[in-house]
């Protein structure tokens, strides 16, 4: 019985947040760019969902995964969250990756000019998400040695994701080119729903402490 | 602990809210209707710059010069329609002829009476020799620059200009030439971003303009439309060159794809050719297609490819056809290529079918544009030089002769027009321009915006298209169609020129444009049909030989006093007079 | 229909500078590039090839009709 509701949960996940974007992202009818191209441009999207359902990982209580057990939860949790936080730190390099291997303009001269134009909401959203996933990658991994309370340091953690994913998701739907109104709409729900959560969860406690 | 879901409205819920509004607001606006400012006629400011020399054009020839003029002492400006490394044909030439004796085992006399002889005594000896003798120090600079290290060649062409903080001026068109008291005195054009006019005072000024087409689908030359060469004519300077014809063929399919028909060479590194001289380009092709009419394929005939006996004059030791031209490297090789041509067409026997006119309206590389009266690049007009394509200095020939010679012939002389007209301009004063004339100029570049009603420039130039592209009309030649043709375009330079609408900036440049194209329309038909031969890429069905007798001689085309378009013919081997 | 899409842009100009033929121009409000004249589009690939995003999508098939020498 509980197998059964666990596996409809695993399957209930997998398909908010993998079949359903992809689903989109096949309906978008984008033309084809190239193999790599293509490949990163869907993982980059899957990455991002995946940024989403760490929210759901992350042993908030009164969601649906409350049936798994938090330590597994939270080592599902950290397991994506390191490479996801990895993709993301790459995500700069992936977008010139492809110019290695086509003519065009070099891919260094490409980067450089990608993280120094500050002309477009959506590169500058980009590019502040950019700073914020590396700090939230330091202080995850490095959590030991900040010295802070576990409350504190979740408290940071917690409020830095939530800043995050609001400014990913920005640049996500004004950037991304694989981004039609359905994946739009679909972000801003799971985006939301997944803040709202949270938030809910600092509020009970707040409650508690009172 | 208890759900509250809908107990009361926490501060964080509110902000977790707006988050969300703000999201589906900015997604949803993301790919609004984009639009630009309006303009008004009447909202143009002039601005005024002044500089000894100033260099008009960004291609190869565009940025010698400047280097060249500015190292000579002169203070310099650059001003371009487009952008500085993008704009003409540079950016699409992928090999630059380096001359070298020892290396090739031919000498510079051997090698230039080689490019004479397939150039059937077309050519200008001297500046054939020229562009050999100082091609491998323009590579060796070029190469210093970057020239050589990757596929796009705007920063390594910036590279000498920022060295030198040369002011650089883009996406301005200059349409105007100003000329007082017999010399050159400035330039002026309009910017295609905002509402300015740019008056531009210059002891000395370079064209490096390039030439230019009828716009054609298949070659990226639709920002060539003979701007300088037109510029030049209205204020009295000579023109050379129309009759010629560069005979390029596209693809059949997707003609007007210029990427794809070059099958990835736009994507090669560049790199450099050594000594080979060939007749190409001319219109054997054109010639096929009008004998057995369609399909045509490039290529030896066991590749499909038929042979048509008669046609255009090929000498003997020149007798390999378009289709026998080297090997193309495997597709999809782009870096470190073997040599290559920068202006060649399609490989052979690669994509079936051919049609014709992929670069309509051009001749060959160097053969149209300013008559120069001495080796120094300078026009008939005093302090008025050109370079590259944009000077008839018949370094090639009525017919490419030297691979890769195009690129290094700008370089080369673009070097040699930035010194002399630096040196020019030491001798001389700042010239004064008055104020009335300013004004008259204004008005004629604003015309277009004034209208209220008019033709759009973008369907006369497919009206131009459709009279002059046709095979029958531009490539093989005979006195009755042409004089019909060219009763067309003087319908549309006497009647439409003067009545383009313009509604935008964008359209403004295209109304110059077409204006433009018409006007070198009209001299390519009255040269052709002044010249009552068939010589390298010039055929005339009703003239199909060579006339030594009468036509060794050059076709300058020059404004007369009353305004008409006059012609002179001038000997091969000889200068032009002033 | 030539250049055809412009996805991903961040706003750096250096297409428009690029294009030959001034098809591209940056939308005021967004800093975005956006396509302003297709009809002027050379299949070129310049724009495609300089730009540090690899945003632009380019078919070969040409808007307006296109005249050649024969067919």
């Amino acid at each position: 019985m509980q197998n059964t509701s666990k596996h409809s949960t695993l399957f209930g996940v997998l398909f908010i947040f993998m079949g359903l974007p992809t689903l989109f992202w096949f309906l978008g009818e984008y033309p084809f760019r190239s193999f790599l191209k293509d490949s990163l441009g869907l993982a980059t999207l899957l990455a991002l969902y995946l940024l989403y359902l760490q929210f759901f990982l992350s042993g908030i209580p009164k969601t649906p995964l409350e049936s798994y057990r938090f330590k597994t939860i939270i080592r599902i949790h950290k397991y994506i969250g390191y490479v996801v936080v990895l993709f993301f730190m790459l995500h700069p390099f992936f977008i010139v990756l492809p110019r290695f291997f086509e003519a065009g303009l070099l891919p260094q001269d490409a980067l450089i000019k990608l993280l120094t134009t500050f002309e477009t909401q959506g590169e500058i959203v980009g590019l502040i998400a950019y700073l914020l996933i590396f700090f939230l990658g330091a202080t995850s991994l490095f959590r030991h040695k900040l010295g802070m309370k576990y409350r504190s340091w979740k408290l940071l953690h917690g409020i830095t994701s939530l800043l995050f994913i609001f400014l990913a998701s920005w640049h996500a739907i004004d950037m991304g080119r694989h981004i039609n109104d359905a994946q739009t709409l679909w972000i801003v729900l799971v985006a939301s729903t997944a803040s709202w959560m949270l938030l809910q969860s600092y509020r009970r406690e707040d409650e508690r402490i009172k | 602990m208890k759900e509250s879901n809908n107990e009361g409205f926490s501060r964080r819920d509110f902000l977790g809210i707006a988050g969300v509004a703000t999201l589906a607001t900015v997604g949803l606006n993301g790919e609004g209707e984009s639009t630009l400012p309006s303009i008004d006629p009447k909202g143009f400011e002039t601005k005024e710059y002044q500089s000894d020399v100033l260099v008009i054009g960004g291609g190869v020839a565009g940025v010698f010069a400047a280097t060249k003029a500015r190292d000579a002492g002169a203070d310099v400006m650059l001003v371009v329609k487009g952008g500085l490394g993008t704009s003409g044909q540079t950016p699409f030439a992928k090999g630059v002829f380096s001359f070298d004796a020892k290396e090739s085992g031919v000498s510079l006399d051997e090698f230039t009476n080689k490019v004479s002889r397939s150039s059937l005594g077309t050519n200008n000896a001297i500046y054939t020799k020229q562009m050999a003798e100082h091609s491998k120090a323009r590579v060796e600079e070029l190469r210093s620059w970057g020239f050589f290290d990757q596929v796009l060649c705007r920063d390594p062409l910036t590279h000498p200009i920022k060295e030198r903080e040369i002011p650089v001026m883009e996406r301005i068109m200059i349409t105007h030439l100003i000329k007082e008291e017999g010399k050159i005195a400035g330039a002026m054009g309009f910017g295609i971003d905002e509402q300015s006019l740019y008056l531009f005072r210059a002891k000395s000024v370079i064209l490096c303009t390039g030439a230019g087409g009828f716009k054609p689908n298949g070659f990226p030359i639709s920002d060539l439309t003979h701007d300088g060469t037109v510029m030049a004519y209205n204020i009295g300077a000579k023109v050379t060159g129309k009759e010629w014809n560069d005979g390029h063929v596209g693809s059949d399919k997707n003609s007007a794809a210029s990427f794809d028909n070059w099958h990835g060479m736009f994507e090669q590194v560049p790199s450099t050719t050594s000594v080979e001289i060939r007749h190409d380009l001319g219109v054997d092709l054109n010639y096929q297609a009008y004998k057995k009419g369609p399909p045509v394929m490039m290529g030896p005939p066991q590749q499909g490819a038929t042979f048509v006996v008669g046609g255009p004059f090929r000498p003997v030791e020149f007798s390999q056809m378009h289709g026998e031209r080297r090997d193309h490297p495997p597709r999809g090789e782009h870096r470190g290529p073997p040599p290559r041509d920068e202006r060649r067409g399609p490989p052979p026997g690669s994509n079936g079918t051919n049609v014709g006119g992929a670069s309509a309206g051009l001749s060959i590389h160097k053969s149209e544009g300013l008559v120069p009266i001495n080796e120094q690049c300078e026009s008939t007009i005093q302090g008025l030089y050109a370079a590259g394509d944009a000077l008839g200095s018949y370094m090639a020939g009525a017919i490419y002769t030297q691979i890769g010679s195009s690129m290094a012939g700008s370089s080369v002389q673009g070097a040699i027009a930035g010194e002399a007209s630096a040196k020019y301009a030491k001798t001389i004063a700042m010239p004064k321009i008055p104020k009335s004339k300013v004004n008259k100029i204004k008005e004629e570049i604003l015309a277009p915006l004034y209208r209220e009603s008019g033709y759009s420039p973008a369907w006369v130039t497919q009206t131009l298209q459709g009279v002059m592209i046709p095979n029958f009309v531009l490539y093989i030649k005979k006195e009755l169609m042409m004089q019909s043709a060219l009763a067309y375009v003087e319908e549309l330079q006497s009647h439409h020129s003067p009545m383009l609408k313009a509604s935008s900036l964008h359209e403004l440049r295209l109304a110059h444009e077409t204006t433009n194209m018409i006007l070198s329309a009209q001299m390519k038909l009255k040269a052709s049909l002044m010249r009552t031969e068939s010589r390298c890429s010039h055929y005339r069905v009703d003239y199909p030989d060579m006339d030594n007798e009468n036509w060794q001689v050059w076709i300058n085309i020059y404004k007369g006093k009353d305004g008409t378009m006059e012609f002179e013919k001038q000997p091969f081997g000889t200068w032009a007079k002033v | 229909m030539s250049i055809t899409s412009i996805r991903g842009c961040i706003g750096c100009g250096d297409c428009v500078r690029a294009c030959p033929t001034d098809v591209i121009r940056l939308d005021a409000k967004t800093g975005k590039a956006f396509i302003a004249y297709v009809e002027d589009c050379q299949i070129c690939h310049l724009c495609r090839m300089y730009c540090p995003v690899d945003a632009i999508i380019i078919s070969p098939e040409k808007m307006i009709p296109v005249v050649v020498s024969w067919r």
